[in-house]
């Protein structure tokens, strides 16, 4: 614990408070989304898509937003030889996935948080308020499935050679999704006509899956890839 | 005399390529032990080996030291972090378990004390050096793995680097040392190995060797 403690102050110093620019960017960023987020009036005619509406509007941005932290923590350390000396120290790969994944996710989580109860604030009301099923699915479920994402890119970055692929890869996919996601939200609503409730066990299920997935992966992961495969 | 480092019939492959080729030596207890060989011949996955970063495909290593007890400088290392020295510097000893306030000596000895408020990523060359060497002897180590740390040095530091490492071995620690720069070897090392593409071609005390550049050309020439 006390490894991988160091590991998320390191990462938090390094990739975050020196460099507060990314923070600024993606308060404003997220901000101006829940400001939208926060009033549906428009989306009310349409059944079922408020609780589609938050997972395609919330997980894309944080995603992107932290799509710089995920570089500086896990690529640019590998393309300095980072994760060969802490190895070297005798700690696993497995802490050092953590420490900087949650060194990625928990400033991220905090500015999340505060731009969408600040988004709230300016709002005199808004329906999520009045619905605890949207609100958990929005500060709780949907974060929860972007850290399961956060997660898998980070181990990607570890293993994978072409790093830069990876990051050009994530960026389109989830800036394409958010591009078309009202014409995706409608056809899900349709799809998707379950309670809020199941809603968000479903979500939550498919971040459990993920993080199982990459746990496995973690596990098995060759470190020779890590410490060999420089660009 | 105790062992500090033992390799019996270590075998690595890169794919198909086979990198080291039975390797086989034991080092002593206290002993500075130079690694030489041309590029590319093994010195630095024998290394990544010694410090379990790689597993061999086969063959056995004994090394006799806790691995919080192991200190390292790594080829093409880029310290170019954003955080200041002293954070760095805090970072392994955390990573290692020892206590900051310990460092002060070792500082003192590094000539790091001025530069400790200073980004990593402004130091020269052989600033990071002396960083990379003070990370190496933050967790007080039983043996050292030092991987071309004279590049970078200028040749009053090497000299002050040949002089801390002769002390340490004196105290009991075991320094495993590759380098290119033979003349600083042979005031510096009490055993050597030579290694081409990927076999080890012999195990020397220094003392038996009359002039050390000389015998690795030849060396590696009847290779």
């Amino acid at each position: 614990m006390r490894e991988i403690i160091s590991i998320i102050k390191k990462d938090l110093r390094e990739s975050i408070l020196l460099n507060p620019l990314q923070l600024i960017i993606a308060f404003a960023i997220m901000i101006f989304i829940f400001y939208s987020l926060t009033n549906l009036n428009l989306l009310k005619s349409f059944p079922g898509i408020q609780k589609i509406f938050i997972v395609f509007e919330t997980l894309p941005i944080l995603i992107l937003v932290s799509l710089n932290s995920l570089m500086e923590v896990f690529y640019k350390e590998k393309m300095k030889r980072g994760f060969e000396a802490i190895m070297a120290t005798g700690v696993s790969i497995e802490k050092i996935w953590i420490g900087k994944s949650l060194a990625i996710a928990a400033p991220m989580y905090t500015i999340y948080l505060i731009s969408f109860f600040t988004a709230l604030l300016l709002r005199s009301s808004s329906f999520i308020l009045k619905e605890p099923g949207l609100l958990v699915e929005a500060i709780i479920v949907v974060p929860f499935l972007a850290f399961s994402f956060i997660l898998l890119i980070g181990i990607s970055f570890m293993v994978s050679e072409k790093g830069r692929t990876i990051i050009t890869g994530v960026f389109y996919f989830f800036f394409v999704l958010l591009f078309f996601s009202n014409f995706l939200m409608k056809k899900l609503a349709l799809l998707l006509k379950t309670s809020q409730a199941t809603f968000n066990l479903l979500i939550f299920l498919l971040a459990t899956i993920l993080i199982a997935v990459a746990t496995v992966w973690i596990k098995n992961v060759d470190t020779e890839k890590i410490i060999l495969g420089v660009e | 005399m105790d062992k500090s480092i033992e390799l019996d019939s270590v075998e690595k492959f890169y794919g198909d390529f086979h990198v080291l080729k039975g390797i086989s030596f034991s080092i002593d207890k206290g002993s500075i032990f130079a690694y030489l060989g041309p590029n590319g011949a093994g010195k630095t996955t024998t290394i990544r080996i010694l410090l379990g970063l790689l597993k061999p495909h086969s063959g056995n290593i004994r090394i006799n030291a806790s691995r919080k007890k192991i200190g390292f400088i790594l080829e093409n290392e880029d310290l170019s972090y954003r955080m200041d020295v002293e954070n760095y510097l805090k970072f392994f000893a955390e990573l290692y378990g020892v206590k900051w306030t310990k460092s002060i000596q070792l500082l003192e000895s590094l000539e790091l004390e001025g530069i400790l408020k200073k980004p990593m990523s402004q130091l020269s060359k052989g600033l990071k050096k002396r960083v990379a060497f003070a990370r190496a002897l933050i967790c007080e180590p039983e043996i050292l793995f030092l991987d071309e740390p004279l590049e970078g040095f200028d040749p009053e530091w090497q000299v002050k680097f040949i002089e801390i490492l002769k002390s340490l071995a004196d105290k009991g620690t075991t320094v495993f040392i590759t380098s290119h720069q033979l003349l600083y070897i042979e005031r510096l090392a009490t055993d050597f190995g030579i290694i081409n593409n990927g076999r080890l071609l012999g195990q020397w005390k220094i003392k038996e060797v009359e002039n050390l550049e000389k015998f690795y050309l030849e060396a590696i020439k009847n290779a």
